[in-house]
């Protein structure tokens, strides 16, 4: 197999402890390699990365690329696909959109970026071959999907029964069939109470019919997950999102974790990942006095290790919210009065989308921007803060380099302050936060903690044997201040200059070099007699078959299984 | 002023997309290259030669550069799209998209028109010698802004959403207009102007006037009505005579919405 080498780079390695260190990268199979003999080397493609930055791959812990959701915000959102685009060429496909960009377009941009890998969030079971055959476009990156777990009508019968063991064989089962990879929970019991309009408004208020609540939903979920020793956690998209006040109930949940005993079979440090936290981070009790509520949240993460969080940070300008969370987009829809689409899947989840703008001098959208880097700027540990958008509910994560141009340099983003409402500099803290972080902070957050959160032992770092996927960006540490100059920063990251996949040169020198399709990566585990159990159970409840309801290996491209401990089988 | 005119030899078999034939253009490239400017014939580009006689003259400056569709038919697309400066006179229809996005310059259609023409027009002028059809002088599906500027008149029918989400800009009917007049629209400073509308014209602007002279028409029921006026005045200039009824909306969309509807008595 062919030969690579990255030489002269400032190699930024956190997992393994390497900062601005110039080294060279020898690739060879797919995986990062000691070194050759001299007489190999003469045979192995070299790029030069002199002067420039070196990295593992990106890491998108949580981006909506796939699924019925988008399917729906792009049919509300066709203005946006005039936008954006790009013939294709040779191996390229063509682009439309930027807000929603189109599967070959959102492929081809991160590995413009040097992103390596992706986690498309949510998928319902039933809607698993949408998400799949979607996923199956999207070129470069490699991908996993987790599967909607809180509103499965399964799952809470066996909660409510307790039948622990026959709820892990489902379990089991049901990321096996839909090829997923972990539990993905959202607003729990609030999205199975919209079903009959309403909404759960704490953790501990019960879901209609089933009579079991947020607070034993998420712990049901947790529990299972380490009895199964999968190599993610639950992915936990809470519940009071988007309302004023509702730093409370993420304070609640965190607290309810703290019982949880993780698993001894795996890697990851956490027992539940916490989604988009900034949406749950607001303080106040209506929108006249809304507020950041970023403080207490921080001072929790900075004082307890069993938790990671994403941010999914605001960015202005256009977005759409689209998330499993059905209520919050009901509400969101009457509050902005803009398009709402509403979903609702049998059996196992609802859904909405409600295109947004969010704008500088709205009272509100200024302060959830805030209380987005409040976050990075509080918790004092990288290791456990993840850079995302919640791509595309706050923005797109083509703009993931203006969320660290705000990181990295104060004046950056107090300029931009200044720009937003008035009431800004009195509702939020971030004026008085001083902290910039450095490129190897931003190494951390990007790609370095992610893939150890997704419990990956073998990706997000470049130690010999890691999987060589690798991003060269043209800023150099040692003449450029990421402080000082954040618009060279924002540039070098927007487009690496060059991307190495599974020691495939994908681009050099801010050009594609060739195409390359990553794989889609879902969790193996055996189950015992649940199927006998539920298929009954389909004729009464589902629209469709028992038997097309798995998706076979054969549906997927370069599908690849993993084992319990995130290892490829 | 300076004429480059192209003649349709024959009725294309499919759909053509012209907008690479405007007075910028034509006054960039030159006249030994005026054959060679790209037509678009589905997915396919062609020039205009294939399918076009061209003569004439040319201007120093495309904003006194004429250009004329000679045998125009409705399978001409994109006539004048994003037009920049000059003039265009289009003999016979013109298919779809004539005139989007255009931001100077003028464009007068002796026959027909087809969909969305002078669709999120920024500035300039659209004369409509016969009928307009859809989505005149409205907005891209999905999009929250129509024209910002121009003027378009229509000396016939136009079909319906004309006008939707207007942020500025005028538009004059002297036909009927279809429904959905001027939905969505918000700009103080704009008017609407037509003969006859159909049903729900104003549907959920929340700033703007439309003026209808027809005496019957039935506005929204959230439509409240106010004072009669002796001629309507727009930003200062009386843009119609006669006597009107007031009516003030949408109020369904906005409670305190300030669009204004006249009805001529």
């Amino acid at each position: 197999m062919s030969k690579v080498i990255i030489e002269n780079g400032y190699v930024i390695d956190p997992t393994n402890g390497i900062d601005c260190q110039i080294m060279d990268l020898f690739m060879e199979g797919g995986r990062i390699v000691e070194g050759f003999k001299d007489e190999e080397s003469s045979s192995a493609r070299v790029i030069d990365a002199k002067g420039k930055l070196v990295m593992p791959g990106g890491f998108d812990i949580h981006t909506h690329i796939a699924g019925a959701n988008l399917t729906a915000a792009r049919c509300m959102m066709p203005q946006d696909s005039r936008l954006g685009r790009k013939k294709g060429q040779h191996f390229l496909r063509a682009e439309t959109g930027i807000t929603l960009p189109n599967a070959f377009a959102i492929g081809q941009r991160y590995a413009e970026m040097g992103y390596t890998f992706a986690v498309q969030p949510g998928m319902s079971g039933l809607q698993a071959r949408e998400t799949h055959a979607e996923l199956n476009d999207i070129p470069f990156v490699d991908k996993v999907t987790q599967t909607y777990c809180d509103k499965n009508w399964f799952l809470l019968n066996y909660l409510r029964e307790n039948s622990f063991d026959r709820a892990k064989d489902y379990l089991a089962w049901l990321l096996s069939v839909s090829k997923s990879t972990a539990p993905k929970i959202v607003n729990p019991g609030g999205t199975e109470a919209w079903g009959f309009g309403k909404n759960v408004m704490t953790i501990d208020e019960e879901v209609p019919h089933f009579d079991v609540s947020p607070r034993e939903i998420i712990s049901w979920m947790a529990r299972l997950t380490e009895a199964l020793n999968l190599s993610h956690s639950i992915h936990l998209h809470l519940n009071g999102l988007g309302i004023p006040g509702n730093y409370t109930t993420a304070l609640d949940t965190f607290k309810s974790l703290e019982s949880i005993k993780k698993s001894s079979n795996v890697t990851r440090p956490q027992v539940c990942h916490i989604t988009h936290l900034q949406f749950n981070s607001f303080a106040g009790e209506t929108w006249k006095d809304f507020s950041s509520g970023t403080e207490p949240l921080a001072k929790y993460l900075n004082s307890h290790d069993h938790l990671t969080v994403d941010i999914g940070n605001v960015i202005f300008g256009n977005a759409v919210t689209l998330t499993a969370d059905g209520p919050v987009e009901f509400y969101l829809a009457k509050l902005s009065g803009m398009k709402w689409s509403n979903n609702d899947v049998e059996v196992e989840n609802g859904s909405g989308v409600v295109p947004i703008v969010y704008r500088r001098k709205s009272r509100a959208n200024a302060i959830q921007w805030a209380c987005g880097i409040e976050l990075y700027l509080m918790i004092e540990d990288p290791w456990k803060v993840m850079i995302t958008t919640d791509h595309p509910n706050g923005g797109v994560f083509t703009d993931y380099p203006e969320i660290m141009a705000y990181l990295v340099s104060k004046a950056y983003r107090d300029n931009l302050a200044a720009k937003c409402h008035k009431h800004l500099e009195k509702a939020s803290i971030l004026s008085s936060l001083d902290r910039e972080y450095t490129l190897y902070e931003l190494a951390i957050i990007s790609r370095a903690a992610c893939a150890k959160v997704y419990g990956f032992e073998d990706r997000g770092h470049l130690g010999v044997g890691a999987v060589a996927d690798v991003a060269v960006y043209d800023f150099n540490p040692e003449t450029d201040d990421p402080s000082k100059n954040p618009g060279k920063m924002k540039k070098a990251f927007r487009y690496a200059e060059s991307v190495v996949k599974d020691g495939n040169v994908i681009i050099e020198d801010r050009k594609f070099k060739s195409g390359y399709q990553g794989k889609l990566f879902w969790v193996n585990r055996p189950y015992d007699g649940i199927e006998k159990e539920i298929k009954p159970l389909f004729k009464d409840y589902y629209s469709i078959n028992f038997d097309n309801y798995p998706i076979p290996e054969s549906c997927i491209v370069n599908p690849a299984p993993l084992s319990s401990y995130g290892k490829e089988i | 002023m300076a004429q480059i005119s192209f003649k349709l030899r024959e009725v294309p078999r499919i759909p053509l997309e012209i907008e690479k034939l405007n007075p910028v253009n034509v006054v960039k490239v030159g006249e030994s290259k005026l054959g060679d400017l790209e037509v678009y014939e589905g997915n396919r580009v062609k020039k205009s030669s294939d399918f076009f006689d061209i003569s004439g003259t040319l201007a120093e400056e495309a904003g006194s550069q004429t250009v004329i569709i000679e045998n125009s038919c409705n399978v001409l697309r994109r006539i004048g799209y994003e037009m920049m400066g000059g003039r265009m006179i289009v003999e016979g229809d013109s298919g779809s998209q004539t005139g989007c996005y255009m931001k100077k310059g003028e464009i007068i259609i002796k026959g027909n028109t087809g969909s969305y023409a002078g669709l999120e027009i920024k500035g300039g002028k659209i004369t409509i010698e016969g009928n307009a059809g859809e989505f005149l002088g409205g907005s891209y599906w999905g999009s929250r802004t129509g024209m910002t500027g121009g003027e378009i008149i229509v000396n016939g029918d136009a079909g319906n959403e004309t006008g939707s989400w207007l942020k500025g800009g005028n538009i004059q009917i002297k036909g009927t207009a279809g429904d959905f007049l001027g939905f969505h629209s918000a700009s103080k400073k704009s008017y609407i102007i037509t003969n006859a509308a159909g049903l729900r014209s104003g549907g959920q602007m929340t700033s703007g006037n439309i003026v209808i002279l027809d005496p019957d028409y039935q506005p929204l029921p959230s439509f409240i009505k106010k004072e009669n006026v002796t001629n309507v005045v727009v930003d200062e200039k009386e843009i119609v005579k006669g006597e009107f009824v007031r009516y003030t909306g949408d109020h369904a969309e906005r409670k305190k919405a300030i669009g204004n509807l006249y009805i001529k008595v």
